[in-house]
């Protein structure tokens, strides 16, 4: 579904990512966990887009075909969804509003007709409820004065609403409660399915408890160091990421 | 908090019994010739000196709408004053007036080279003339030229000619124009390509003579690749009337060259009753002259009854940076109107600016600054923080940038506050102990930190203990 | 008048004199304006106010004499502008007030008493051509228990007018609003908004132009104990805007004033506002936002005063821009003068681009880049606009949109 081939990228002339390759299968779910300044959050930029970052060498092959010089908006409408570790907030922009002309920029690249507004209410309502998350929120600004577990819950009502084929979580869990992380995880398991496939990004292995990975690597300095299953992140729960030097 | 009681609390007040060669007071283009006469300068010195002078003439005073100042009539100024034993410059310390080096010791400032901090060389100003220079064998081995001005002038002509002015022409301001006709001496810096100046040079600033004009010059060059600290510290005698200090100080850095310039100014700030004091009217401006120089100005700004400058930035090579860090302090009936100018001419220049003023007492403080893109400076950048900090119930603190952007890839940030410390702050501290004296002086000094990061170590210290004097007596 | 005729072609004065007609009692007040004009210059770009300010178009303009009132005409500008005549409950037809029904005269009555220049260091070049060459004035003394439209227009190109509104509000209900439209096809309108809020009294006042105008707008605003006045610059689609605005803050007042800045073409908006405190506890926000395009320029030059008189109070000021050409400019000048310490005063001010990040987001979650950033402009708009009165809000969408800022 989703294959990245000896890729290297980096930032204003600085490698970060050195000649990474996976190899994602449609549903499974692989953890890239490693310690601060391995480089996870540069991969999550890279594969959906961020001009911040440079590819220097290598393929994004989204089934099939490689993505790396597609604007962000064209691997979101092919179904690649990043939720931020940072999300943007847009004080003015409606939440609703945003959703409303992500959803249907989305559709319409599938050939959709858009959603009418008793349809699209009705659809974010009934995702909402699955992630426990405030309606209130949806007629504030986008992320504008979000506490950070109602950001991340945002995110994952876009995930939810969007229905993606790659799903990228790049530290999602940071900061969170458990209550909020409990939410976090059945918004993914809820659309968890044989067709969508996640990248689980983050620095420890408690998100992994509640959204089993099936593959599970280590980055370090910019290399996949070390890959397994489950048992390597609970490896890395008890040892810490010193072993590995 | 209770009523503020005011206490008089400058320490370096004194007066030293220093015979002095002193110029009848008044200006004219004869006096102009004959401080150039007095100093053996070449032709071409006189010339600018005059032109300058003319230009003065046809200038006027300028008028801010924030400060109170006294008329001052420059005729009764007398633009050149020296110690008398210095009629002929010392060749080494052991050759000067020992009055006058128990002046710079009584001042903290020992000019005798075994008790200086390591690693700090010297130039020390009194009233019109430098009177000592140390470090010299040290600095010349790096190929560091740190001379007097007068003696710069003598020995480095083609260099004077070559920068002087060239950053702030004589016609720049109206105090820029006084200075460029009547300047008696000052401070020389040239750091040659690849040269890590060895140790921070500094500038000691002492106005003795009553009735006199302090009108230094100070031009420091970074050539290519170098980097050079200086530090630059002022004092001044109680006197009743007001004395002018209308100094000039120009920083050239060229390529990938790097100057920091601090300041410590604690001129005499006149009595409770704003009787006397220093008029510092100051013009400073640095220019990054080719691609990735940097230049820095540092100021804690505690004296003076009126303080009027903005060390300045010119960014004119691609890539380079300025910065300003200040804090002012204005007590009693002290006036300070300061800030900077940044303006970015080149492509990709960052420029910070941090201000943080403390009024009390009956003190105004102003902060004035000129954030300036110009149409072709793509991807310049801009973050300004302006705080002000208000400890007396009829102080005032205010704040004016002005902001021109005029090219759209700019991202220019500005912010400012005003407050008084809060009750609780100071009730947090006293309940863990703090006498409220010390609670004041805590939050003060917390509240300058970032300017205080910038300072080299020795004046760091210098500059917290200087806060503490001046806000003395400021609080319960 | 030597300094004047500098500035602006004799024939203007001239027009502008025969068509005065002046109360006696006003000889003294034209006096008062005489002796400013010839006490002060022309302004130009070294005076500290007028710094940013292009008067350039003022020089030479040939001034076209004012015709006579012709209703055809003005039933034809208020249809261009879709005002519908109903609504209006005063005209200001060239440069004279009249009934909206019957275009009778109604006024220069009732400022015998009430009639005062700014004081001198408020006071301003284009004041004192205002009062020296009034057209006419009039007071509204009432109180707002509705929404109250006044519109002024000028039937020809190349007229100037100085005119001045005095509102007298002594007891009003919140959310109704003084709303001024100016409908001044290539004229200009030197006009003076004055308002006096009595005590908890409140007033929502919008001023609108059409395009193609040139304005020059003092408000002069006194507000008492609890008044609570709120003002909404959206004068964005006049071709070039001057607008000062003095607001004294009374005792536990508020004010709130707004504004966009939209230039585009080559379009000036400058906009100078001073808020005085000189009483306890009052509270004052100004809130400006500039979006810049092609040569249009922008100035916000925002203060405020707190005296030592004004324990308590509570200023803030925002103005943020944005600039989208590479040939627009931005000057933002946002200024504190604070001579006491219990109060809390804050200022932002941004300059810049649309924010990458911001439009990195939109667009990993599929929206494609022209309308992401058309999203954050009507964001960034957005902030202003929902300070209106909800039932202003979607008519303040549309024009913002027809001035050339839709989201798709």
């Amino acid at each position: 579904m989703f294959k990245i081939n000896n890729l290297s990228a980096g930032i204003g002339g600085k490698t970060i990512l050195k000649e990474i390759s996976l190899d994602i299968k449609p549903g499974q779910v692989h953890a890239i966990m490693g310690p601060n300044g391995s480089g996870k959050s540069t991969m999550a930029g890279v594969i959906s887009g961020n001009d911040n970052y440079e590819v220097t060498a290598g393929e994004l092959l989204f089934d099939g075909k490689d993505i790396k010089d597609l604007d962000p908006e064209e691997r979101a409408c092919m179904g690649v969804f990043l939720a931020f570790q940072y999300p943007v907030s847009i004080a003015g922009v409606n939440n609703m509003v945003f959703l409303q002309a992500s959803i249907n920029s989305i559709r319409k690249y599938k050939g959709l007709p858009p959603l009418d507004a008793f349809d699209l209410i009705e659809l974010i309502k009934s995702k909402m409820k699955l992630i426990n998350m405030n309606p209130d929120l949806l007629q504030r600004g986008l992320n504008d004065g979000f506490s950070g577990g109602e950001k991340k819950r945002n995110e994952i009502l876009q995930m939810l609403c969007l229905e993606p084929k790659l799903v990228i979580l790049d530290e999602t869990d940071s900061g969170l409660d458990i209550d909020a992380m409990k939410a976090v995880a059945d918004g993914v398991n809820a659309i968890r399915d044989d067709q969508r496939s996640f990248i689980v990004v983050t620095h420890y292995q408690r998100l992994l408890d509640y959204i089993k990975p099936d593959v599970v690597h280590i980055l370090k300095d910019g290399e996949i160091v070390m890959s397994g299953d489950y048992k390597l992140a609970l490896k890395l729960e008890k040892e810490g990421y010193g072993w590995l030097s | 908090m209770s009523k503020p009681k005011i206490s008089n609390q400058y320490k370096y007040g004194f007066e030293s019994d220093v015979p002095s060669d002193q110029f009848l007071p008044g200006i004219n283009e004869d006096v102009v010739r004959a401080i150039s006469a007095k100093k053996n300068e070449p032709e071409f010195l006189l010339e600018w000196r005059l032109k300058a002078f003319r230009h003065w003439q046809t200038m006027s005073q300028p008028n801010w709408a924030k400060l109170k100042i006294n008329p001052i009539d420059f005729n009764a100024i007398s633009y050149f004053s020296k110690p008398k034993s210095q009629a002929d410059r010392p060749k080494s310390l052991d050759e000067v007036d020992p009055e006058l080096l128990r002046t710079y010791e009584r001042l903290g400032i020992p000019l005798h080279e075994q008790k200086l901090l390591a690693g700090v060389a010297m130039d020390a100003v009194f009233d019109s003339v430098s009177v000592a220079t140390t470090f010299k064998e040290k600095l010349s081995e790096a190929g560091v030229i740190f001379l007097p001005f007068s003696e710069a002038v003598e020995k480095h002509p083609d260099l004077i000619k070559k920068y002087m002015g060239t950053v702030i022409p004589y016609k720049d301001n109206f105090f820029a124009a006084l200075n460029s006709a009547v300047f008696s001496d000052g401070s020389f810096v040239y750091i040659p390509p690849g040269v890590r100046c060895p140790m921070e040079l500094s500038t000691y600033f002492r106005i003795n003579a009553i009735n006199t004009g302090q009108f230094e010059r100070t031009l420091i060059i970074a050539d290519k690749g170098s980097y050079v600290s200086y530090l630059e510290g002022c004092s001044a005698p109680m006197r009743d009337e007001n004395q002018l200090h209308a100094a000039v100080v120009e920083l050239i850095a060229h390529e990938d060259s790097e100057i920091k310039y601090s300041t410590v100014q604690n001129w005499y700030p006149g009595d409770e009753n704003g009787k006397g004091g220093i008029y510092n009217f100051v013009t400073k401006r640095g220019v990054c002259k080719e691609d990735h120089a940097k230049i820095s100005w540092t100021q804690v700004e505690t004296g003076s009854a009126i303080t009027w400058k903005y060390p300045s930035v010119v960014l004119k090579g691609d890539h380079t940076s300025g910065s300003f860090y200040s804090v002012a302090v204005v007590n009693n009936c002290q006036q300070a109107d300061t800030g900077t100018k940044m303006i970015h001419i080149g492509k990709n220049t960052s420029s910070t600016i941090v201000s943080k003023g403390i009024s009390t007492g009956k003190g105004q403080n102003t902060y004035r600054g000129l954030v300036k893109v110009a149409p072709l400076a793509t991807g310049a950048r801009n973050h300004t923080e302006c705080d002000s900090l208000l400890l007396s119930e009829h102080c005032g603190a205010h704040t004016f940038p002005y902001i021109e952007v005029l090219h759209p890839s700019a991202q220019v940030e500005h912010e400012a506050t005003t407050s008084k410390i809060s009750e609780q702050e100071l009730f947090y501290c006293r309940q863990r102990g703090l006498t409220e004296e010390e609670s004041v002086n805590l939050i003060v000094n917390g509240f300058c930190k970032t300017v205080f990061q910038e300072l080299p170590m020795e004046f760091a210290v210098e500059a917290q203990k200087l806060l503490e004097i001046s806000l003395e007596g400021s609080v319960g | 008048m030597a300094k004047l005729v500098q500035l602006a072609d004799s024939n203007f004065l001239n027009d502008l004199d025969q068509h005065l007609s002046h109360p006696a009692w006003y000889a003294k007040v034209t006096k008062l304006a005489d002796q400013y004009l010839n006490s002060s210059s022309v302004p130009g770009k070294k005076d500290e106010q007028w710094r940013y300010t292009n008067l350039k178009w003022i020089n030479g303009t040939r001034w076209t004499n004012v015709t006579k009132v012709n209703s055809g005409k003005v039933d034809q500008l208020l249809q261009s502008v879709n005002i519908d005549q109903n609504t209006i409950d005063l005209l200001c037809v060239n440069g004279r007030f009249v009934n909206p029904k019957n275009h009778q005269d109604v006024c220069f009555e009732d400022l015998k008493d009430v009639m005062t220049l700014p004081q001198d260091h408020q006071m301003n070049f284009f004041d004192g051509v205002r009062y020296r060459w009034l057209h006419d004035a009039l007071q509204l003394n009432f109180n707002l228990k509705r929404h109250c439209h006044v519109v002024f227009l000028a039937t020809d190109p190349h007229q100037w007018h100085n005119v001045i509104l005095n509102t007298k509000v002594s007891q009003a209900i919140a959310d109704n609003m003084l709303n001024i439209s100016v409908v001044y096809p290539q004229s200009t309108l030197n006009l003076e908004v004055d308002t006096q809020l009595d005590q908890t009294s409140e007033l929502n006042y919008m001023v609108w132009t059409a395009p193609d105008s040139k304005l020059i707008l003092r408000h002069r605003s006194q507000l008492g104990k609890e008044a609570r006045l709120k003002v909404f610059l959206y004068n964005f689609e006049a071709s070039w805007v001057h607008e000062t605005c003095h607001v004294h803050v009374g005792e536990k007042a508020s004010v709130d004033m707004s504004g966009l800045l939209l230039p585009c073409k080559s379009h000036f908006d400058d906009k100078e506002i001073d808020v005085v405190h000189d009483s306890p506890k009052g509270i004052s926000r100004q809130q400006f936002y500039s979006v810049a395009r092609d040569k249009g320029k922008a100035v916000f030059h925002g203060k405020a005063i707190v005296k030592a008189t004004a324990p308590g109070t509570d200023a803030r000021q925002l103005a943020h821009a944005l600039m989208l050409s590479d040939q627009c400019q931005i000057f933002s000048r946002p200024e504190l003068e604070i001579d006491i310490d219990d109060v809390q005063c804050q200022h932002g001010s941004s300059v810049g681009q649309i924010d990458k990040n911001a439009l990195f987001y939109l667009q990993a979650r599929g929206i494609n880049l022209e309308d992401a950033k058309n999203m954050i402009i009507k964001g960034f708009l957005e902030e202003v606009i929902r300070k209106l009165p909800p039932m202003w809000q979607e008519t303040m969408r549309n024009r913002v949109a027809i001035h050339g800022f839709s989201a798709k």
